[in-house]
């Protein structure tokens, strides 16, 4: 935290001690368990911006049985609260090459302790997905 | 930087596979030898756990390391971590695996 004289004004945000973080996950899932491709966490001191998050799936092989069922999800647990989904990204077409995408920009703020997880999983029966998920945070002192 | 971490969790909703660190991404698994690579910010990473990391490279996630990961450097990693991020109490016990 920067301390400064009462008779200067506070720096704006972006003038705090700024730091870009960009977290990226991208690969090929096949049938499998819930798995956290990235993750931060605010540290003490810090307010972070959730300047962009992406989300994108595209069928790369067909399920064998049964209907798709593979999801990338974005989590967000308050320090002390609850975890809530942000954003979920569900491919649900049994059609290689078809697709589905989110992109949110100015998702929010975060604060210190929050913890923000991109999670997938693959409950499908044979067949995979291409995953790509990116996040970009500005972190400034409180 | 990428490290080959060990993986905690079972794949479940509430206990989803992880690695045990704060900031990470690009989180590439082998859930039956419990090892993923994970790309850790460098200024989470304390110079002897970089030093360990680099003397020892891995490429893939089934061979082991020639030698275990020293207990006292997990140690210094949790604390390293705990002091960085402020946050209460040290959450995060990570182990080059």
């Amino acid at each position: 935290m920067r301390v400064s004289s009462y008779a200067v004004a506070r720096p704006a945000w972006y003038d705090r001690n700024p730091a870009t973080t960009l977290l990226h996950f991208a690969g090929t899932i096949s049938p499998a368990g819930n798995t956290v491709r990235y993750s931060t966490t605010v540290a003490a001191g810090k307010i972070a911006y959730l300047d962009m998050l992406t989300a994108v799936q595209s069928r790369v092989s067909v399920v064998t049985s049964g209907n798709p069922d593979d999801y990338a999800r974005l989590f967000i647990t308050p320090s002390g609260g609850a975890s809530t989904m942000l954003l979920e990204n569900n491919q649900g077409i049994n059609t290689i090459g078809t697709g589905t995408s989110n992109v949110v920009a100015n998702a929010g703020t975060l604060i210190s302790g929050d913890l923000l997880e991109l999670y997938t999983n693959s409950g499908s029966v044979g067949g995979n997905v291409r995953i790509s998920s990116s996040i970009k945070i500005t972190t400034f002192d409180k | 930087m990428i490290i080959r971490c060990a993986l905690i969790g079972t794949g479940t909703d509430s206990d989803p596979y992880r690695i045990d660190l704060p900031t990470f991404s690009g989180v590439i698994t082998n859930e039956t030898t419990g090892r993923a690579f994970a790309d850790v910010p460098v200024s989470d990473v304390p110079a002897d756990v970089a030093a360990f990391v680099s003397a020892y490279p891995t490429y893939d996630l089934t061979t082991p390391l020639p030698v275990p990961f020293p207990a006292s450097l997990a140690s210094s990693w949790a604390e390293f971590l705990a002091r960085r991020y402020d946050l209460g109490e040290a959450r995060w016990h990570p182990v080059v695996f």
